[in-house]
Protein backbone atom coordinates (compact mmCIF):
# COMPACT_ATOMS: atom_id res chain seq x y z
CA UNK A 1 0.00 0.00 0.00
CA UNK A 2 1.03 3.14 -1.23
CA UNK A 3 1.62 5.75 2.20
CA UNK A 4 2.15 9.32 1.29
CA UNK A 5 1.12 12.16 3.27
CA UNK A 6 0.77 16.17 3.14
CA UNK A 7 4.20 17.46 2.76
CA UNK A 8 6.20 14.47 0.92
CA UNK A 9 7.68 15.30 -2.21
CA UNK A 10 8.20 13.06 -5.24
CA UNK A 11 10.87 13.84 -7.45
CA UNK A 12 10.71 12.30 -11.48
CA UNK A 13 13.35 10.01 -12.19
CA UNK A 14 13.49 10.76 -15.77
CA UNK A 15 12.58 15.01 -15.88
CA UNK A 16 14.05 15.62 -12.04
CA UNK A 17 10.79 17.09 -11.78
CA UNK A 18 9.72 17.40 -8.09
CA UNK A 19 5.89 17.12 -7.10
CA UNK A 20 4.71 18.13 -3.40
CA UNK A 21 1.88 16.18 -1.62
CA UNK A 22 -1.19 18.12 -1.17
CA UNK A 23 -3.94 15.40 -0.36
CA UNK A 24 -4.61 11.91 -1.22
CA UNK A 25 -7.67 12.47 -3.48
CA UNK A 26 -9.03 8.83 -4.78
CA UNK A 27 -7.71 5.53 -5.26
CA UNK A 28 -8.79 3.65 -8.44
CA UNK A 29 -8.19 -0.29 -9.62
CA UNK A 30 -4.12 0.57 -10.69
CA UNK A 31 -3.05 3.27 -8.53
CA UNK A 32 -3.53 6.58 -6.42
CA UNK A 33 -3.97 9.64 -7.15
CA UNK A 34 -2.88 12.57 -5.03
CA UNK A 35 -3.58 16.40 -5.62
CA UNK A 36 0.32 17.98 -6.26
CA UNK A 37 1.94 21.19 -5.97
CA UNK A 38 4.44 21.32 -9.20
CA UNK A 39 7.52 23.38 -9.55
CA UNK A 40 5.56 25.99 -11.28
CA UNK A 41 3.18 26.10 -8.53
CA UNK A 42 0.75 25.16 -10.27
CA UNK A 43 -1.91 22.50 -8.75
CA UNK A 44 -1.96 19.16 -10.25
CA UNK A 45 -3.18 15.61 -10.15
CA UNK A 46 -0.74 12.49 -10.14
CA UNK A 47 -1.75 9.19 -10.52
CA UNK A 48 0.84 6.64 -8.80
CA UNK A 49 1.47 3.17 -9.04
CA UNK A 50 3.70 0.24 -8.82
CA UNK A 51 2.21 -1.47 -11.72
CA UNK A 52 4.00 -0.20 -14.91
CA UNK A 53 2.23 -1.91 -17.82
CA UNK A 54 -1.10 0.06 -16.24
CA UNK A 55 0.25 3.39 -15.67
CA UNK A 56 2.02 3.49 -19.22
CA UNK A 57 -1.18 1.95 -21.35
CA UNK A 58 -3.72 4.52 -19.13
CA UNK A 59 -1.08 7.52 -19.96
CA UNK A 60 -0.87 6.52 -23.56
CA UNK A 61 -4.44 6.18 -24.10
CA UNK A 62 -5.54 9.35 -22.10
CA UNK A 63 -2.71 10.98 -24.14
CA UNK A 64 -4.30 9.70 -27.85
CA UNK A 65 -7.80 10.61 -26.05
CA UNK A 66 -7.28 14.73 -25.82
CA UNK A 67 -8.87 15.32 -29.02
CA UNK A 68 -12.10 13.98 -27.39
CA UNK A 69 -11.82 17.15 -25.18
CA UNK A 70 -14.04 15.02 -22.61
CA UNK A 71 -10.87 14.20 -19.90
CA UNK A 72 -8.04 15.78 -18.00
CA UNK A 73 -5.19 17.22 -20.02
CA UNK A 74 -1.94 14.69 -19.07
CA UNK A 75 1.63 16.20 -18.52
CA UNK A 76 4.64 13.92 -17.96
CA UNK A 77 4.90 10.28 -17.58
CA UNK A 78 7.77 9.34 -14.79
CA UNK A 79 9.20 7.09 -12.39
CA UNK A 80 10.15 7.80 -9.00
CA UNK A 81 11.57 5.93 -5.85
CA UNK A 82 9.29 5.78 -2.55
CA UNK A 83 10.69 4.05 0.50
CA UNK A 84 13.25 2.41 -1.96
CA UNK A 85 10.72 0.83 -3.74
CA UNK A 86 10.27 2.18 -7.47
CA UNK A 87 6.82 3.71 -8.11
CA UNK A 88 5.40 4.69 -11.84
CA UNK A 89 3.41 7.49 -12.33
CA UNK A 90 1.94 10.25 -14.69
CA UNK A 91 0.50 14.18 -13.93
CA UNK A 92 -2.48 15.76 -14.92
CA UNK A 93 -5.02 18.33 -14.64
CA UNK A 94 -6.60 18.77 -11.34
CA UNK A 95 -10.44 18.60 -11.41
CA UNK A 96 -12.14 20.95 -9.35
CA UNK A 97 -15.71 19.73 -9.25
CA UNK A 98 -17.98 16.75 -7.99
CA UNK A 99 -18.71 13.06 -9.52
CA UNK A 100 -21.79 12.07 -10.20
CA UNK A 101 -21.98 9.65 -6.88
CA UNK A 102 -21.20 12.99 -4.57
CA UNK A 103 -24.01 14.60 -6.44
CA UNK A 104 -26.43 11.86 -6.61
CA UNK A 105 -26.42 11.85 -2.75
CA UNK A 106 -27.72 15.14 -2.53
CA UNK A 107 -30.63 14.34 -5.24
CA UNK A 108 -29.98 17.66 -7.02
CA UNK A 109 -30.27 15.63 -10.81
CA UNK A 110 -33.99 16.08 -12.58
CA UNK A 111 -34.94 13.36 -14.77
CA UNK A 112 -33.73 15.86 -17.72
CA UNK A 113 -30.16 16.48 -16.12
CA UNK A 114 -30.27 12.40 -15.81
CA UNK A 115 -30.86 11.56 -19.55
CA UNK A 116 -28.56 14.73 -20.39
CA UNK A 117 -25.37 12.90 -18.71
CA UNK A 118 -26.51 9.84 -20.15
CA UNK A 119 -26.49 11.07 -23.59
CA UNK A 120 -22.97 12.98 -23.34
CA UNK A 121 -21.49 9.15 -21.72
CA UNK A 122 -22.62 6.95 -24.81
CA UNK A 123 -21.68 9.34 -27.06
CA UNK A 124 -18.18 9.53 -26.06
CA UNK A 125 -17.99 5.48 -25.63
CA UNK A 126 -18.70 5.59 -28.97
CA UNK A 127 -16.41 8.48 -30.22
CA UNK A 128 -13.43 6.55 -28.19
CA UNK A 129 -14.69 3.33 -30.21
CA UNK A 130 -13.83 5.74 -33.38
CA UNK A 131 -10.72 6.74 -32.04
CA UNK A 132 -9.71 3.16 -32.15
CA UNK A 133 -10.15 2.00 -28.54
CA UNK A 134 -12.76 0.20 -26.38
CA UNK A 135 -13.32 1.92 -22.94
CA UNK A 136 -17.53 1.43 -21.39
CA UNK A 137 -16.21 0.52 -17.88
CA UNK A 138 -17.76 3.69 -16.03
CA UNK A 139 -18.55 4.43 -11.96
CA UNK A 140 -20.39 7.06 -11.26
CA UNK A 141 -17.48 8.44 -9.21
CA UNK A 142 -15.41 8.56 -12.48
CA UNK A 143 -17.97 11.32 -14.25
CA UNK A 144 -17.08 14.25 -12.56
CA UNK A 145 -18.64 17.92 -13.25
CA UNK A 146 -16.04 20.74 -13.23
CA UNK A 147 -17.28 23.15 -11.45
CA UNK A 148 -15.45 26.13 -13.40
CA UNK A 149 -15.44 24.80 -16.80
CA UNK A 150 -19.27 23.51 -16.14
CA UNK A 151 -18.11 20.43 -18.13
CA UNK A 152 -18.56 16.42 -17.77
CA UNK A 153 -14.79 14.51 -17.81
CA UNK A 154 -14.05 11.41 -17.59
CA UNK A 155 -11.39 10.70 -15.51
CA UNK A 156 -10.16 6.58 -14.76
CA UNK A 157 -8.87 4.89 -17.81
CA UNK A 158 -7.55 2.34 -16.12
CA UNK A 159 -9.59 -0.41 -18.09
CA UNK A 160 -9.57 0.86 -20.91
CA UNK A 161 -7.91 -0.93 -24.40
CA UNK A 162 -6.74 -0.69 -27.49
CA UNK A 163 -8.62 -1.81 -30.66
CA UNK A 164 -10.53 -4.94 -29.50
CA UNK A 165 -8.38 -6.62 -27.08
CA UNK A 166 -10.84 -7.55 -24.26
CA UNK A 167 -11.42 -4.68 -21.47
CA UNK A 168 -8.64 -4.66 -18.16
CA UNK A 169 -10.77 -3.59 -15.63
CA UNK A 170 -15.06 -3.94 -15.62
CA UNK A 171 -17.35 -2.78 -12.90
CA UNK A 172 -19.65 -5.85 -12.94
CA UNK A 173 -22.96 -3.21 -12.12
CA UNK A 174 -22.57 -1.59 -15.38
CA UNK A 175 -21.75 -5.14 -17.46
CA UNK A 176 -24.53 -7.01 -19.27
CA UNK A 177 -22.72 -10.93 -18.74
CA UNK A 178 -22.75 -9.85 -15.12
CA UNK A 179 -26.57 -9.45 -14.89
CA UNK A 180 -27.07 -12.23 -17.30
CA UNK A 181 -27.82 -10.57 -19.88
CA UNK A 182 -26.71 -11.63 -23.78
CA UNK A 183 -24.22 -9.36 -25.92
CA UNK A 184 -24.65 -9.97 -29.88
CA UNK A 185 -23.21 -7.20 -31.36
CA UNK A 186 -20.33 -6.20 -28.71
CA UNK A 187 -19.38 -2.78 -28.17
CA UNK A 188 -22.56 -0.81 -29.41
CA UNK A 189 -24.82 -3.62 -26.75
CA UNK A 190 -22.19 -2.87 -24.20
CA UNK A 191 -21.91 0.80 -24.29
CA UNK A 192 -26.07 0.41 -25.03
CA UNK A 193 -26.53 -0.95 -21.56
CA UNK A 194 -23.97 1.13 -19.87
CA UNK A 195 -25.57 3.85 -20.56
CA UNK A 196 -29.14 2.67 -18.85
CA UNK A 197 -27.83 1.12 -16.22
CA UNK A 198 -26.12 4.69 -15.55
CA UNK A 199 -29.71 5.84 -16.00
CA UNK A 200 -30.81 3.25 -13.35
CA UNK A 201 -28.53 4.12 -10.69
CA UNK A 202 -28.85 7.69 -10.54
CA UNK A 203 -32.78 7.44 -10.42
CA UNK A 204 -32.04 5.10 -7.63
CA UNK A 205 -29.60 7.22 -6.33
CA UNK A 206 -27.16 4.27 -5.58
CA UNK A 207 -24.85 1.92 -7.72
CA UNK A 208 -27.36 -1.81 -7.70
CA UNK A 209 -24.89 -4.92 -7.21
CA UNK A 210 -26.08 -7.76 -9.92
CA UNK A 211 -25.15 -10.42 -7.54
CA UNK A 212 -28.15 -9.48 -5.04
CA UNK A 213 -30.80 -7.97 -7.63
CA UNK A 214 -31.85 -8.72 -11.25
CA UNK A 215 -32.84 -6.85 -14.04
CA UNK A 216 -36.58 -7.90 -14.01
CA UNK A 217 -36.51 -6.53 -11.01
CA UNK A 218 -34.94 -3.61 -12.24
CA UNK A 219 -37.59 -3.02 -14.48
CA UNK A 220 -40.37 -3.51 -12.08
CA UNK A 221 -38.96 -1.49 -9.71
CA UNK A 222 -41.52 1.45 -8.10
CA UNK A 223 -39.50 3.80 -7.37
CA UNK A 224 -38.19 3.89 -11.45
CA UNK A 225 -42.12 3.61 -12.55
CA UNK A 226 -43.31 6.41 -10.40
CA UNK A 227 -40.39 9.07 -11.68
CA UNK A 228 -40.53 8.17 -15.38
CA UNK A 229 -42.95 8.80 -17.39
CA UNK A 230 -44.20 5.85 -19.91
CA UNK A 231 -42.07 6.67 -22.97
CA UNK A 232 -39.09 7.26 -20.84
CA UNK A 233 -39.60 4.06 -18.89
CA UNK A 234 -39.83 1.99 -22.22
CA UNK A 235 -36.48 3.28 -23.42
CA UNK A 236 -34.82 2.13 -20.02
CA UNK A 237 -36.50 -0.99 -20.43
CA UNK A 238 -35.14 -1.59 -23.74
CA UNK A 239 -32.05 -0.65 -22.62
CA UNK A 240 -31.35 -2.84 -19.78
CA UNK A 241 -32.92 -5.65 -22.18
CA UNK A 242 -30.40 -4.10 -24.97
CA UNK A 243 -33.71 -4.24 -27.58
CA UNK A 244 -31.43 -1.90 -30.08
CA UNK A 245 -30.24 -2.45 -33.28
CA UNK A 246 -27.49 -0.11 -33.12
CA UNK A 247 -25.85 2.76 -30.57
CA UNK A 248 -27.01 5.53 -33.11
CA UNK A 249 -30.76 4.60 -33.19
CA UNK A 250 -30.74 4.46 -29.39
CA UNK A 251 -28.69 8.25 -29.02
CA UNK A 252 -31.30 9.13 -31.84
CA UNK A 253 -34.14 8.06 -29.12
CA UNK A 254 -32.46 9.88 -26.24
CA UNK A 255 -32.31 12.83 -28.16
CA UNK A 256 -36.12 12.74 -29.09
CA UNK A 257 -36.88 12.43 -25.77
CA UNK A 258 -34.64 15.33 -24.40
CA UNK A 259 -36.31 17.89 -27.34
CA UNK A 260 -39.80 16.64 -26.20
CA UNK A 261 -38.66 17.29 -22.47
CA UNK A 262 -37.40 20.77 -23.37
CA UNK A 263 -40.72 21.58 -25.22
CA UNK A 264 -43.11 20.42 -22.67
CA UNK A 265 -41.73 22.97 -19.91
CA UNK A 266 -38.67 20.98 -18.62
CA UNK A 267 -41.82 19.47 -16.76
CA UNK A 268 -42.03 15.31 -17.20
CA UNK A 269 -45.61 14.14 -16.81
CA UNK A 270 -46.45 11.57 -14.54
CA UNK A 271 -46.98 8.16 -14.72
CA UNK A 272 -50.04 7.74 -12.50
CA UNK A 273 -50.78 3.91 -12.20
CA UNK A 274 -52.20 1.27 -9.48
CA UNK A 275 -49.70 2.60 -6.76
CA UNK A 276 -50.23 6.07 -7.37
CA UNK A 277 -53.57 5.54 -7.21
CA UNK A 278 -53.63 3.36 -4.07
CA UNK A 279 -51.73 5.45 -2.12
CA UNK A 280 -53.77 8.91 -3.16
CA UNK A 281 -57.20 7.21 -2.30
CA UNK A 282 -55.31 5.81 1.62
CA UNK A 283 -54.37 9.49 2.29
CA UNK A 284 -58.09 10.39 1.00
CA UNK A 285 -59.48 7.46 3.43
CA UNK A 286 -57.51 8.32 6.54
CA UNK A 287 -58.07 12.18 6.01
CA UNK A 288 -61.78 11.32 6.46
CA UNK A 289 -61.47 8.81 9.27
CA UNK A 290 -60.14 11.94 10.86
CA UNK A 291 -62.60 14.30 10.11
CA UNK A 292 -65.91 11.72 11.08
CA UNK A 293 -63.26 11.51 14.73
CA UNK A 294 -63.03 15.02 15.41
CA UNK A 295 -66.60 15.56 14.44
CA UNK A 296 -67.50 12.67 17.25
CA UNK A 297 -65.94 14.09 19.64
CA UNK A 298 -66.91 17.61 19.15
CA UNK B 1 6.64 -17.21 -25.12
CA UNK B 2 3.90 -18.48 -27.29
CA UNK B 3 -0.09 -17.91 -27.60
CA UNK B 4 -0.84 -21.75 -26.90
CA UNK B 5 1.54 -22.11 -23.88
CA UNK B 6 -1.15 -22.34 -21.06
CA UNK B 7 -0.75 -20.08 -17.88
CA UNK B 8 -1.64 -22.45 -15.33
CA UNK B 9 -3.44 -20.61 -11.48
CA UNK B 10 -5.17 -21.36 -8.72
CA UNK B 11 -7.66 -18.69 -7.02
CA UNK B 12 -8.14 -19.93 -3.55
CA UNK B 13 -11.26 -17.89 -2.26
CA UNK B 14 -11.51 -18.81 1.96
CA UNK B 15 -12.76 -16.24 4.70
CA UNK B 16 -10.83 -18.17 7.81
CA UNK B 17 -7.54 -20.16 8.30
CA UNK B 18 -7.12 -24.10 7.56
CA UNK B 19 -7.53 -26.22 10.57
CA UNK B 20 -7.29 -29.51 8.64
CA UNK B 21 -4.73 -31.60 6.84
CA UNK B 22 -1.21 -29.97 5.46
CA UNK B 23 0.00 -27.15 5.24
CA UNK B 24 -1.27 -25.03 2.86
CA UNK B 25 1.60 -22.69 2.40
CA UNK B 26 4.03 -25.98 1.28
CA UNK B 27 1.58 -27.28 -1.08
CA UNK B 28 1.66 -23.48 -2.79
CA UNK B 29 5.13 -23.28 -2.53
CA UNK B 30 5.53 -26.84 -4.24
CA UNK B 31 3.00 -25.98 -7.25
CA UNK B 32 4.86 -22.75 -7.95
CA UNK B 33 8.10 -25.16 -8.28
CA UNK B 34 5.73 -26.62 -10.85
CA UNK B 35 4.82 -23.77 -12.43
CA UNK B 36 1.22 -23.16 -10.78
CA UNK B 37 0.36 -19.55 -9.90
CA UNK B 38 -1.13 -20.00 -6.43
CA UNK B 39 -3.73 -16.88 -5.63
CA UNK B 40 -5.80 -16.00 -2.66
CA UNK B 41 -8.80 -13.77 -1.88
CA UNK B 42 -9.65 -13.17 1.56
CA UNK B 43 -13.54 -12.56 2.23
CA UNK B 44 -14.06 -10.63 4.80
CA UNK B 45 -16.96 -8.57 6.71
CA UNK B 46 -17.36 -4.93 7.57
CA UNK B 47 -14.23 -2.46 7.24
CA UNK B 48 -11.49 -5.29 6.62
CA UNK B 49 -10.46 -4.43 10.54
CA UNK B 50 -10.98 -8.63 11.87
CA UNK B 51 -8.75 -11.00 11.78
CA UNK B 52 -5.39 -10.93 9.57
CA UNK B 53 -6.24 -13.18 7.06
CA UNK B 54 -2.39 -13.78 7.21
CA UNK B 55 -2.26 -17.23 5.72
CA UNK B 56 -3.50 -16.07 2.74
CA UNK B 57 -0.51 -13.57 2.19
CA UNK B 58 2.05 -16.32 3.08
CA UNK B 59 -0.06 -18.73 0.49
CA UNK B 60 -0.02 -16.31 -2.58
CA UNK B 61 3.70 -15.38 -1.71
CA UNK B 62 4.93 -19.44 -1.26
CA UNK B 63 2.35 -19.77 -4.25
CA UNK B 64 4.12 -16.64 -6.77
CA UNK B 65 1.00 -14.64 -6.96
CA UNK B 66 -1.38 -12.28 -5.84
CA UNK B 67 -3.14 -11.56 -2.69
CA UNK B 68 -6.37 -9.39 -2.33
CA UNK B 69 -8.91 -8.78 0.48
CA UNK B 70 -12.50 -8.19 -0.08
CA UNK B 71 -15.85 -7.66 1.11
CA UNK B 72 -18.39 -10.55 -0.62
CA UNK B 73 -20.25 -7.59 -2.45
CA UNK B 74 -17.38 -6.61 -4.23
CA UNK B 75 -15.87 -10.38 -4.68
CA UNK B 76 -16.88 -10.38 -8.63
CA UNK B 77 -14.57 -7.43 -9.49
CA UNK B 78 -11.97 -8.62 -7.10
CA UNK B 79 -11.65 -12.27 -8.32
CA UNK B 80 -11.97 -11.13 -11.65
CA UNK B 81 -9.36 -8.25 -11.03
CA UNK B 82 -6.57 -11.06 -9.20
CA UNK B 83 -7.11 -13.77 -12.04
CA UNK B 84 -5.87 -11.12 -14.96
CA UNK B 85 -3.58 -9.58 -12.84
CA UNK B 86 -1.63 -12.61 -12.18
CA UNK B 87 -2.00 -13.51 -16.10
CA UNK B 88 -0.16 -9.79 -16.81
CA UNK B 89 2.21 -9.86 -13.86
CA UNK B 90 4.02 -13.29 -14.83
CA UNK B 91 3.99 -12.17 -18.89
CA UNK B 92 5.52 -8.95 -17.69
CA UNK B 93 8.10 -11.26 -15.87
CA UNK B 94 8.61 -13.44 -19.08
CA UNK B 95 9.24 -10.82 -21.07
CA UNK B 96 11.16 -8.68 -18.74
CA UNK B 97 13.55 -11.50 -19.29
CA UNK B 98 13.75 -12.24 -22.34
CA UNK B 99 14.32 -8.37 -22.93
CA UNK B 100 17.30 -8.67 -20.45
CA UNK B 101 18.59 -12.18 -22.27
CA UNK B 102 18.19 -10.37 -25.47
CA UNK B 103 19.33 -6.36 -25.37
CA UNK B 104 20.41 -6.48 -21.33
CA UNK B 105 17.88 -3.71 -20.22
CA UNK B 106 14.61 -4.27 -18.71
CA UNK B 107 11.44 -2.52 -18.93
CA UNK B 108 12.49 -0.71 -16.06
CA UNK B 109 15.48 0.79 -17.41
CA UNK B 110 13.34 2.44 -20.59
CA UNK B 111 12.04 5.78 -21.05
CA UNK B 112 8.74 5.72 -20.09
CA UNK B 113 7.55 7.02 -23.53
CA UNK B 114 9.22 4.23 -24.83
CA UNK B 115 7.99 1.83 -23.23
CA UNK B 116 4.51 1.45 -25.08
CA UNK B 117 5.82 -1.35 -27.90
CA UNK B 118 6.64 -3.68 -25.34
CA UNK B 119 3.38 -3.01 -23.08
CA UNK B 120 1.50 -3.21 -26.59
CA UNK B 121 3.41 -6.78 -26.60
CA UNK B 122 2.58 -8.00 -23.26
CA UNK B 123 -1.43 -6.90 -23.39
CA UNK B 124 -1.55 -9.13 -26.70
CA UNK B 125 -0.31 -12.21 -24.97
CA UNK B 126 -2.35 -11.24 -22.34
CA UNK B 127 -5.55 -11.52 -24.58
CA UNK B 128 -4.35 -14.53 -26.23
CA UNK B 129 -2.73 -16.61 -24.02
CA UNK B 130 -4.99 -19.78 -22.52
CA UNK B 131 -5.40 -19.44 -19.42
CA UNK B 132 -6.58 -22.55 -16.90
CA UNK B 133 -7.94 -21.60 -13.64
CA UNK B 134 -9.18 -23.62 -10.76
CA UNK B 135 -10.56 -22.14 -8.19
CA UNK B 136 -10.98 -23.70 -4.42
CA UNK B 137 -13.54 -21.92 -2.36
CA UNK B 138 -14.19 -22.87 1.35
CA UNK B 139 -18.13 -24.26 1.98
CA UNK B 140 -17.09 -24.44 5.64
CA UNK B 141 -19.78 -23.06 7.98
CA UNK B 142 -19.14 -19.59 8.20
CA UNK B 143 -19.14 -19.18 4.00
CA UNK B 144 -22.97 -20.01 4.53
CA UNK B 145 -24.19 -16.19 3.99
CA UNK B 146 -21.76 -15.44 1.47
CA UNK B 147 -22.30 -18.47 -0.81
CA UNK B 148 -24.54 -17.31 -3.06
CA UNK B 149 -22.80 -14.34 -3.97
CA UNK B 150 -20.15 -16.51 -4.67
CA UNK B 151 -21.22 -18.57 -7.17
CA UNK B 152 -23.08 -16.18 -9.24
CA UNK B 153 -19.42 -14.23 -9.18
CA UNK B 154 -17.44 -17.69 -10.43
CA UNK B 155 -19.82 -17.62 -13.15
CA UNK B 156 -19.49 -14.14 -14.12
CA UNK B 157 -15.93 -14.70 -14.18
CA UNK B 158 -16.15 -17.27 -17.05
CA UNK B 159 -18.09 -15.12 -18.67
CA UNK B 160 -15.95 -12.19 -18.78
CA UNK B 161 -12.76 -14.00 -19.15
CA UNK B 162 -14.38 -15.53 -22.51
CA UNK B 163 -14.54 -11.75 -24.24
CA UNK B 164 -11.03 -13.07 -24.53
CA UNK B 165 -9.47 -14.53 -27.70
CA UNK B 166 -7.46 -17.27 -25.94
CA UNK B 167 -8.89 -20.37 -24.71
CA UNK B 168 -10.32 -20.27 -20.99
CA UNK B 169 -11.33 -23.34 -18.73
CA UNK B 170 -12.58 -23.05 -15.18
CA UNK B 171 -12.65 -25.80 -13.00
CA UNK B 172 -13.91 -25.76 -9.28
CA UNK B 173 -12.75 -27.19 -5.55
CA UNK B 174 -15.11 -26.99 -2.99
CA UNK B 175 -13.48 -28.06 0.69
CA UNK B 176 -14.76 -29.47 2.63
CA UNK B 177 -17.80 -32.07 1.18
CA UNK B 178 -19.94 -32.84 3.96
CA UNK B 179 -18.71 -34.07 6.96
CA UNK B 180 -16.22 -36.90 5.98
CA UNK B 181 -14.80 -35.69 2.59
CA UNK B 182 -11.97 -32.87 2.83
CA UNK B 183 -12.84 -31.48 -0.56
CA UNK B 184 -14.74 -32.31 -3.53
CA UNK B 185 -14.14 -31.21 -7.51
CA UNK B 186 -17.71 -29.74 -8.03
CA UNK B 187 -16.40 -29.02 -11.45
CA UNK B 188 -14.02 -29.91 -13.99
CA UNK B 189 -12.25 -27.71 -16.43
CA UNK B 190 -14.44 -26.17 -19.04
CA UNK B 191 -14.73 -23.60 -21.33
CA UNK B 192 -19.05 -24.28 -21.03
CA UNK B 193 -21.15 -21.48 -18.33
CA UNK B 194 -23.85 -24.77 -18.33
CA UNK B 195 -21.67 -27.05 -17.15
CA UNK B 196 -19.84 -24.34 -14.67
CA UNK B 197 -23.38 -23.99 -13.35
CA UNK B 198 -25.00 -27.01 -12.90
CA UNK B 199 -20.94 -28.12 -11.07
CA UNK B 200 -21.51 -24.86 -8.94
CA UNK B 201 -25.11 -25.62 -7.75
CA UNK B 202 -23.58 -28.56 -6.03
CA UNK B 203 -21.77 -26.63 -3.33
CA UNK B 204 -22.92 -26.92 0.30
CA UNK B 205 -21.69 -25.17 2.92
CA UNK B 206 -20.80 -26.52 6.48
CA UNK B 207 -17.75 -28.21 8.39
CA UNK B 208 -14.02 -27.29 9.28
CA UNK B 209 -11.60 -25.66 6.68
CA UNK B 210 -9.04 -28.28 5.36
CA UNK B 211 -7.04 -25.86 2.88
CA UNK B 212 -4.46 -27.50 2.34
CA UNK B 213 -5.88 -30.89 0.92
CA UNK B 214 -7.97 -28.93 -1.17
CA UNK B 215 -4.67 -26.90 -2.68
CA UNK B 216 -3.24 -30.31 -3.35
CA UNK B 217 -5.85 -31.46 -5.06
CA UNK B 218 -6.18 -28.35 -7.41
CA UNK B 219 -2.55 -28.97 -7.94
CA UNK B 220 -3.09 -32.55 -9.46
CA UNK B 221 -6.09 -31.05 -11.30
CA UNK B 222 -4.16 -28.31 -13.16
CA UNK B 223 -0.99 -30.89 -13.58
CA UNK B 224 -3.26 -33.83 -15.25
CA UNK B 225 -3.09 -35.49 -11.76
CA UNK B 226 0.46 -36.96 -12.80
CA UNK B 227 2.84 -35.66 -10.05
CA UNK B 228 0.63 -35.86 -6.59
CA UNK B 229 3.48 -36.14 -3.93
CA UNK B 230 0.79 -36.11 -1.17
CA UNK B 231 -0.41 -39.08 0.16
CA UNK B 232 -4.22 -39.36 -0.58
CA UNK B 233 -5.54 -38.30 2.70
CA UNK B 234 -9.34 -37.21 1.54
CA UNK B 235 -11.45 -40.11 2.94
CA UNK B 236 -9.00 -40.00 6.37
CA UNK B 237 -11.53 -39.64 8.76
CA UNK B 238 -8.99 -39.75 11.97
CA UNK B 239 -6.65 -36.48 10.36
CA UNK B 240 -9.48 -34.88 10.10
CA UNK B 241 -10.65 -35.51 13.62
CA UNK B 242 -7.22 -34.72 15.33
CA UNK B 243 -6.43 -31.50 14.07
CA UNK B 244 -9.11 -29.64 14.34
CA UNK B 245 -8.60 -26.63 15.93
Amino acid sequence: MLMLQRGDIIIGKWTNRRYIILKKVGQGGIGVVFKVKDEEGNIRAIKVSDDISSITREYNIMNELQKLDCLPKVYQIDDTIIHNKTFYFFVMDYIRGENLKEIIKYGKLSIKDILSIAYIVVNFFKRVKEAGYSYYDIKLENIVIDKYKKKLLFIDFGGAVEGNLSMKEYTPTYSPEAWGIEVNKGYDDRIIFSGTMLIVNMLLEKEVNPFTCSITNLVNDKLIKLKLNKIVEKFVEKGLYIKYENVNIYLDELKDILIRLNTSNLKIERNYDIIDIVFICSIGLFVLTLIITVNYFI
Amino acid sequence: MEKDIEFKQIILVTDGESNVGYSPVEVAQNANQKGVNVNTIGIVTGNKKEKPLAEIQEIAIAGGGLWELTNIKDFAKTIETVTKKSVYKTIEETVNKELKNLLGTELNDMHPTSRKTIIDIIDKLGDEIGIKTCIVIDCSGSMSNKINIAKKSIINLLRVLKERKGKTEIAVIGYPDGDYNLYRILCDFTEDIVELEKGIQKITTGGTTPTGPALQAAVDLLLGNEEKEFEDINTDESIFKDNIV
